[in-house]
């Protein structure tokens, strides 16, 4: 498995990172919407600004997730070919309501999902009001939920929280 | 100021007070134009002060107002929150004031209250912020007459006693 994927190396590469997100709202998040189809592009990330600080979260391959910061430049169309998007992608805030119903809300705890151990599936962030926002790979599915379902089987790995 | 600020000190809102689960009338009080008397001096706009330092383990920090530069502050972290005064100059970490809004207010009056005066002078002040604790403070002050070397203390100690009565209440 690629490091990339690996909840330790995520740690002690970005865990500062996320202990720093406790208490930042999220001010905006983008979707890739696939604007032909109306529907969204579960191979590309979803970028959070939070408090300032951006996060690229990726759903890679049948089963693996990682995260960046800082990696990728929303004003450009995704996918940018000459300054355009290929097949009709756009950025959009609004492409997922419950991604869209989180912005505004301070962060409380960022929890990194896997199964097996070690193998990173998926990020919980929660809120202060106890909202969640929940983004996985479920084998090549991009999962946003407001949940972790019981069945998906995932472990639970705290970062912006002591464990 | 915002250059002069730790990058971790954000402006405060309403919104951001309510995701924090702060009394409504506090939030209130720190948005009010215009405060009651007895706050001169002590709860003024943040607009002209700053904190030099948030340490590590603070995550993120709001000011809520200032006094001569330095700023009250509520301060987030993996563990929740805490209020706390930062330093405009040098470079310490914020004093630790009190886990709950309740015990922020009660440092507040008991920095303000003359403990012989008629409670109801102080009333009004306290509506205004929502602080539920007055007539604790003004027994308090009565029974620490004096202010002896332990009064410090003390202090310690009632603080704690109004964070353990209003965290979560």
């Amino acid at each position: 498995m690629d490091r990339a994927y690996q909840i330790s190396w995520l740690l002690e590469r970005y865990g500062g990172l996320l202990r720093g997100l406790v208490g930042v709202p999220l001010e905006q998040a983008w979707l890739v919407l696939d604007e032909p189809n109306m529907v969204i592009h579960p191979a590309s990330p979803i970028v959070l600004n939070l408090g300032g600080t951006q996060v690229e979260l990726w759903s890679v391959y049948l089963t693996d997730f990682t995260m960046t910061s800082g990696e990728i430049d929303i004003r450009q169309a995704p996918f940018n070919w000459n300054g355009e998007s290929p097949f009709g992608a756009a950025w959009s805030t609004d492409a997922s309501p419950l991604v869209a119903s989180r912005v505004g809300r301070v962060v409380s705890a960022v929890t990194f999902l896997s199964e097996p151990a070690n193998h990173c599936r998926g990020v919980e962030i929660q809120f202060f009001d106890g909202s969640l926002l929940v983004v996985a790979n479920y084998f090549d599915e991009l999962f946003l939920g407001d949940e972790v379902p019981s069945d998906f089987g995932f472990a639970r790995t705290a970062v912006g929280r002591p464990c | 100021m915002d250059d002069l600020n730790d990058p971790k000190v954000r402006p405060f809102s309403r919104a951001i007070g309510q995701q924090l689960g702060l009394e409504p009338k506090f939030i209130d009080f720190v948005f009010s134009p215009h405060h009651h008397d007895f706050f001169r001096y002590r709860v003024e706009s943040v607009g002209e002060s700053w904190t030099a330092i948030i340490p590590p383990d603070v995550s993120a920090a709001y000011p809520l107002w200032s006094s001569n530069g330095e700023q009250t502050l509520v301060c987030v972290n993996g563990e929740g929150l805490w209020f706390g005064l930062g330093w405009h100059d040098g470079s310490d970490d914020p004093e630790y004031l009190s886990k709950s809004v309740q015990g922020l207010l009660a440092r507040l009056f008991i920095d303000g209250v003359d403990p012989s005066a008629p409670l109801l002078e102080y009333e009004a002040a306290a509506e205004t912020c929502g602080f539920r604790y007055l007539s604790d403070v003004v027994s308090f002050l009565r029974a620490s007459a004096g202010h002896d070397g332990a009064f410090q203390e003390k202090i310690w100690h009632f603080i704690n006693e109004i964070d353990g009565r209003s965290v979560g209440a």
